[in-house]
């Protein structure tokens, strides 16, 4: 018998005879279904609600935009007419400007849920991994927002050749662009990640460091049909909703997205009080701790205005 | 017809088979019904769009082979090889049983799309386009990936690989 036939064979005696309940698992994938709605309902209710606490007036944009599915553009109107997605809309995936890169520079956003200046900075994480070019955003939203917890954020999402991708799983160790900038996350993360629409937390741990520890978590997107860009045909949501400048060209996108699944970690740091940092998840800890050792440069380099 | 009565016609034709294909890969009865269910919730919740596409049931399938591989992956992250291949598969004949047992347990050592890919090959007969989109992959992708299990799984099955089925 060859290799082919064994594996034909094998596969079917393995698969084909196992009894399959399907009425039950109907019954289970409604009640799935409606406590997916019901949640998700609770959860963008309870988003818009925290966006009048904080003064804010977020749109139907926005809204749609906790829930990873939708386009984030604030707009001015009251909060009485956000919209809550029951789940069966069409998902409208956002401008096809919105995965451009930041250019450095300095760019203030007025028409955003809460005014704010980024500045931003080009340059290169490590020449010795083939010095991918990383960019930095900076700014100060904190005392507009009067936010108590000042916050630096930095996502580690990764570029993905046709050759790694063709090489398995070498993707899950590539670390690419970095994006990092001042950004309102909650004081507790884990709480706030647990409740975020469309992700879902699928284990949690520490890392540890030479001067501590710092938790992580994995998340993974639930909604296999979120997409953050349009010419990106896979499962994505923005962790943090964003400002959005339609005057400011080739500014488009200050977010975090979180391609299929991604691991957040909660870091103390000297010259911040706290930074959360996305990466890919699989990649070792060892890499995530050497990549940490740079980040009191990163940090330090922030000044906040 | 109503929303759920259309997502029911196509659970009824293709549950049975998402359940086994996402058995092989994730190896586990009870984790292939979670991954076929919750691809099928994402029917339900999506069919408005869903609904509009050429095949909706290629699009179900789709969502479930990508839960399915990524649970391995997190799997793979807890458990040795050798403990993932599990309990021998339910079949009555004793040499079957050790056949199965057997290709489960090579398949089970490896990586996620290798495993998908040689699943969605061997047990669904799927032409390499396919298999790609199924994976979300380029054509060359997919055959990398089952040119890879096959060698790895002619290894550990002591069988020769006769010709390249990916070209």
């Amino acid at each position: 018998m060859s290799l082919d036939e064994r594996m034909r064979a094998g596969t079917r005696a393995a698969a084909g005879t196992q009894p399959i309940d399907t009425a039950a698992a109907w019954e289970e994938i409604q009640m799935q279904a409606q406590r997916e709605h019901t949640r998700r309902t609770v959860v963008l209710v309870a988003a818009a609600a925290a966006a009048v606490v904080a003064g804010v007036v977020w749109g139907p944009g926005i809204v749609d935009s906790l829930s990873g599915s939708g386009e984030a553009t604030p707009v001015d109107q009251p909060t009485d007419e956000v919209r809550v997605d029951d789940g069966t809309d069409d998902v409208q995936p956002p401008n096809a400007e919105a995965g451009s890169v930041i250019e450095p520079g300095t760019y203030t956003y007025t028409d955003g849920p809460f005014p704010v200046t980024f500045t931003t900075t080009g340059t290169t994480y490590d020449p010795s991994r083939g010095g991918d070019p990383y960019r930095i955003v900076l700014g100060d939203p904190h005392g507009m927002l009067q936010m108590d917890f000042p916050v630096t954020v930095a996502d580690l999402s990764q570029t993905v050749t046709p050759e790694a991708a063709a090489a398995g799983d070498v993707q899950e160790s590539a670390l690419g662009e970095l994006f990092a900038g001042p950004i309102e996350v909650p004081a507790d993360i884990g709480a706030w990640l647990e409740g975020a629409v469309s992700l879902r937390v699928v284990e949690e741990g520490r890392l540890g460091l030479a001067d501590g520890e710092a938790p992580w978590w994995d998340i993974e997107v639930s909604d296999p049909s979120a997409r953050c860009f349009l010419d990106v045909d896979e499962p994505c949501v923005f962790l943090w909703p964003y400002p959005d400048d339609r005057n400011a060209p080739q500014t488009r996108q200050i977010g975090t997205p979180v391609f299929g699944s991604a691991r957040v970690y909660a870091i103390e740091s000297a010259s911040a009080p706290l930074m959360v940092v996305a990466v890919n998840r699989d990649v070792p800890d060892e890499e995530v701790s050497g990549w940490l050792a740079t980040t009191d440069e990163i940090v330090s380099s922030i000044t906040l205005e | 017809m109503g929303r759920e009565d259309e997502v029911r016609d196509l659970f009824d034709d293709n549950y049975d088979q998402v359940v086994r294909t996402a058995f092989l890969i994730v190896q586990d009865w009870g984790r292939a019904e979670e991954v076929a269910q919750d691809a099928f919730v994402q029917l339900l919740r999506y069919w408005g769009r869903v609904s509009g596409h050429e095949m909706p049931a290629a699009w179900v399938r789709r969502v479930a082979v990508r839960l399915a591989v990524r649970s391995v992956r997190r799997e793979q992250r807890l458990t040795t090889a050798l403990a993932r291949s599990g309990p021998p598969p339910n079949v009555a004949d004793p040499a079957e049983a050790a056949t199965s047992a057997d290709v489960l347990a090579a398949l089970g050592r490896l990586p996620g799309k290798q495993r998908a890919a040689a699943v969605l090959f061997y047990f669904e007969d799927r032409p390499l386009n396919e298999i790609a989109d199924l994976l979300d992959c380029s054509t060359s992708s997919a055959g990398v990936h089952l040119h890879r299990a096959r060698i790895r799984l002619g290894e550990l099955l002591g069988e020769e690989v006769v010709g390249d089925v990916a070209r």
